[in-house]
């Protein structure tokens, strides 16, 4: 658990952070959401003391960061930034193990870490690890830097646009692979990114900033269903019911009635239970059916019940019910 | 603005010091009494001033004509299809000479091409060549192929391609490698004046020969400021290039 | 491997042929009963034995003949070779020159190389760069130079006029050797001295930057020959009124205003690089270095060093090159080192004294020039090669 309390941060005379309140949970992602300049990386930089303070208090499990040494504090938060920042002059191996190097960790623990990790993020370990970042590609690379992050098994991570220069195949593939290991490691992720879409995918938790001012603080379907203000609503823009669907999980949203008496019809379409509900209204639309069944779920899906998800003016959400 | 109007300011009063200096001998008499008041025979009197200076010009600009004509020439042939087999060549051979000091070259030349203005010229050309040659090739190499290629595809013939999208791409390089070229070729024609090439190093050198302090003054002064100038006219040039679209 | 078959290739050994012909028609050397008298020419047919003149003859058609065979790559290697025996030939015409032209009896005869001579040597550097060099391998590339000590060290070229200056001036010509080093070496570590921290200042300072940079490449377009006369007359007034920096060695003329103005000289190159090596190392680098917890020192010798320390040794390797070949103007006003042979053969009309002091200088500048070279390769680490090559 990171917590802010009161946290400013002036630079000259603007204000980049005002009086900033927060609780960053553990073992989550938490995104960090608002336009350039609104104080994300700012707030993420004070996390591992790049950045002072001027007012205020970070505390990380209750103990001040003032505490902690800064490059001690450091070595125990990965770190991954846009401009992914391999050392040019060193191999990928040697990039990975930069931080088990810097705790001094045994030759042969390294190179056992590296080797996990490559594979991890899916790259054929004895292809890559005498690589220099110069022969990589930018998609490679920036695996690369996440790995290297995560080299010392550090129980923070923190992400600085990490996807930002990424192609846009290669930006949901990387998206794609970052929910897969979050789901096995379980890290605090502290996320910053100005992109909407991607904190709606990535993250259980999202911050709204603006201006050093923290705008709103909720779940994705929050953020996106109950703006807190005009400029919430205006970032999360006019098709925030669409994007709402991103969100959502075909496999959750089903009847529950089984339907073994009466098979699908064979040449009907079905969803994943991993799909969203924007794919399925998207395929309903494209077939005119009113229901689709998913694949391992009981039950199907109906389109009203997507109408009544993205039908944010009446209180009928299940999830905002509660 | 403010700086830059200082600093026109003062080049120009620089520039009128070294005018009055080398045109009105009383002027020059003066600073000279000034400095050395124990000189007897402070004046250069075997020739005028102007005169050397004119030499020396004529020395430098003959011998830097002939080397941008053969330079430029010989870069576009070797990035040009038919002499791209004498690249490899023609490179190796102009960074090797472009580490040899211009004094040698200038020593080696006089015992093959005798002593006097033409020889020393000779070797000056010859060895300025090789910047100008390095800075052909090197600029004409750094205009992007698709350039070239949208050239092509607009239906322009090699040679207009070369004249339309190459040279005027590769421009700022070889004038950076004439500045460079002109301005060894100052500083070694100062030393020409060894090999009886005449100029404002006869003037140094008579200076370091009599141990008369004034000579080597106004040589030294005159050959210094000569090059100093003709470094801010293609200072001024480069900007002039640069800011057209 | 016919498509290596280039049929321009060929023209490659065409520059090497027409300068190693034309030596067939200008004298190849020019010998003086002594040093004052004017020389008698001869050309090649005039010195060399028949078979000898035969010999480079048939070089020269059996590489015409080279020209239209083969491969691109075996045309280059067979060019190498032919420029290595030329140069043997040459230098072995020149050898039995000096015999047939009875040089034991004349003791004080010069026998200089003339227009000839050096067309050949130029023809053969031709032939052995008529192509990429990278294709040559690398056993190949030291044969010239095998060639060119074994020739020395024989004593078969002792009766040229060059070795018999050496062997008049040996004692002069290595104490004045050692004064070239040590004025260029010490210009270049006075130059590191002032040159690297004022790159760090131009770097960290933005208003000083425009100054340092407007003064320093100033300073380089002002003629070595100036800037040593101009500093004659300020340094001669200061020796004068305190004899104490006088005593000190400091003088108007000789190594003091040759180490100063050499100093200055060298000042661009080294603060140049300094203030390049520090704006490539990128802030994004420091920052990732410092996310992951590194301590100052860490950054410095992980992260600063290595990628800055090429680019600077950079700019020594020109400091160096520059600052050994200016160092020769310094003998005119009396600083000594090889320049010394070189003006005074000037003076003297004597071409082989011009050849002892030219060819060190430009032997001691390749060598300074190749030794720093392989060790900024060695200190350059693999990853930056290949980000250079990349971009």
């Amino acid at each position: 658990m990171i917590q802010f309390e009161n946290i400013s941060k002036w630079y000259g005379k603007q204000k980049a952070l005002d009086t900033l309140t927060m609780t960053i949970p553990e073992g989550k992602t938490s995104i960090l959401l608002g336009p350039s300049g609104c104080g994300k990386s700012t707030t993420l930089r004070l996390i591992n003391k790049l950045i002072i303070p001027d007012e205020g208090e970070i505390s990380i499990k209750g103990r001040s960061i003032r505490d902690y040494r800064a490059e001690e504090l450091r070595r125990s938060m990965g770190y991954v930034i846009q401009s992914i920042a391999l050392l040019p002059h060193m191999t990928v191996e040697e990039n990975i193990g930069l931080v088990p190097d810097l705790l001094k960790w045994e030759e042969q623990r390294k190179e056992k870490r590296c080797l996990e990790l490559l594979d991890l993020i899916g790259l054929d370990a004895e292809q890559y690890r005498s690589k220099y970042p110069a022969q990589l590609s930018g998609g490679e690379a920036q695996r690369i830097a996440v790995a290297r992050a995560l080299a010392a098994d550090p129980p923070y991570l923190l992400m600085d646009e990490p996807f930002g220069a990424v192609d846009p195949l290669n930006r949901e593939s990387l998206q794609n692979e970052f929910i897969e290991i979050q789901r096995k490691l379980k890290k605090t992720v502290v996320f910053v990114t100005h992109d909407l879409e991607e904190a709606v995918r990535l993250g259980d938790r999202i911050f709204v900033l603006k201006n050093g001012i923290l705008q709103q603080s909720g779940s994705p379907a929050d953020i996106l269903s109950k703006p807190a203000n005009e400029f919430v609503r205006d970032f999360v823009g006019p098709d925030r019911s669409l994007k709402l669907l991103n969100y959502y999980l075909a496999g959750n949203f089903t009847d529950g009635t089984d339907e073994t008496d009466h098979p699908p019809a064979p040449e009907t379409p079905e969803l994943n239970a991993g799909d969203n509900l924007k794919t399925a209204l998207s395929l309903m639309l494209e077939t005119g059916l009113s229901s689709l069944p998913v694949k391992g779920v009981s039950g199907r899906i109906h389109r009203k019940t997507i109408e009544s998800l993205v039908n944010l003016k009446e209180p009928r959400n299940p999830e905002t019910e509660e | 603005m403010k700086k830059n109007s200082l600093r026109t300011l003062l080049l120009t009063g620089i520039g009128l010091f070294f005018m009055a200096f080398v045109f009105f001998p009383p002027f020059s008499e003066a600073v000279l009494k000034l400095l050395f008041p124990g000189v007897p025979d402070r004046l250069y009197s075997r020739a005028p001033l102007p005169e050397l200076l004119l030499e020396h010009f004529l020395v430098v600009l003959i011998s830097e004509f002939l080397a941008v004509l053969t330079g430029c020439t010989l870069g576009i042939f070797v990035t040009r299809k038919r002499g791209k087999i004498y690249l490899p060549m023609v490179q190796s051979l102009a960074s090797m000479a472009q580490t040899f000091p211009p004094t040698a070259v200038l020593a080696l030349a006089i015992p093959l091409a005798g002593f006097g203005f033409k020889p020393v010229v000779l070797a000056l050309f010859i060895y300025s060549c090789f910047p100008v040659i390095s800075n052909t090739v090197s600029g004409l190499n750094s205009v992007k192929g698709d350039l070239i290629e949208a050239s092509r595809g607009l239906g322009m013939t090699d040679n207009q391609i070369l004249r339309k999208t190459e040279l005027p791409l590769a421009a700022p390089v070889i004038l950076a490698g004439i500045r460079t070229s002109t301005i060894i070729n100052i500083g070694t024609a100062t030393i020409g004046a060894v090999a009886g090439a005449g100029g404002l190093g006869t003037v140094l050198m008579a200076g370091l020969i009599h141990d008369n302090g004034a000579y080597i003054f106004t040589g030294a002064l005159c050959a210094a400021l000569l090059a100093f100038f003709t470094d801010k006219l293609f200072a001024l040039l480069d900007s002039r290039y640069r800011r057209q679209p | 491997m016919l498509m290596n078959n280039n049929p321009e290739s060929g023209k490659a050994a065409y520059p090497g042929l027409v300068t190693g012909i034309t030596a067939f028609f200008i004298s190849f050397i020019i010998l003086k009963e002594n040093r004052v008298v004017a020389g008698t020419p001869f050309s090649l047919r005039d010195t060399a034995p028949l078979w000898l003149y035969l010999a480079i003859a048939l070089l020269f058609a059996a590489l015409f003949l080279n020209s239209f065979l083969g491969s691109a790559r075996r045309m280059q290697i067979i060019n190498y070779l032919g420029g290595c025996v030329l140069l043997i030939l040459t230098l072995t015409a020149l050898a039995l020159s000096s015999v047939s032209l009875g040089m034991e009896k004349l003791p004080y005869g010069r026998l200089s190389l003339s227009g000839g001579s050096w067309l050949l040597f130029l023809s053969a550097y031709l032939f052995m760069n008529s192509g990429d060099q990278e294709k040559i391998p690398r056993l190949l590339s030291y044969l010239p130079w095998l060639i060119l000590l074994g020739f020395i060290l024989s004593g078969s070229l002792n009766d040229l006029g060059i070795a018999r200056e050496f062997e008049n001036e040996k004692k002069r010509f290595y104490r004045e050797a050692g004064r070239h080093l040590y004025i260029s070496l010490r210009s270049v570590l006075q130059a590191l001295v002032i040159g690297i921290p004022l790159g760090i200042l131009a770097w960290k300072k933005q208003k000083s930057r425009t100054a340092v940079f407007a003064v320093i490449n100033s300073l380089q377009t002002i003629p070595s020959l100036a800037l040593f006369g101009i500093l004659i007359p300020p340094l001669a007034w200061l020796s004068f009124r305190f004899p104490e920096l006088r005593e000190l060695g400091f003088k108007g003329v000789g190594q003091t205003p040759a180490i100063i103005a050499l100093t200055l000289y060298a000042l661009l190159p080294v603060t140049r690089n300094t203030f390049t090596s520090l704006s490539i190392i990128e802030n994004r680098l420091l920052d990732a270095g410092r996310g992951m917890g590194m301590t100052p020192s860490q950054l410095f010798w992980k992260v600063e060093l290595p990628i800055g320390l090429p680019v600077i040794l950079g700019g020594v390797r020109i400091a160096l090159v520059q600052t050994t070949g200016n160092t020769t103007v310094a003998a005119l006003i009396g600083a000594g080192g090889l320049g010394f042979f070189v003006f005074r053969g000037l003076e003297q009309a004597a071409p082989d004294l011009i050849l002892m002091g030219v060819i060190p200088i430009i032997l001691l500048v390749v060598l300074l020039d190749k030794t720093v070279g392989a060790f900024i390769k060695l200190l350059t680490p693999k990853g930056l090669e290949l980000l250079y090559d990349s971009i």
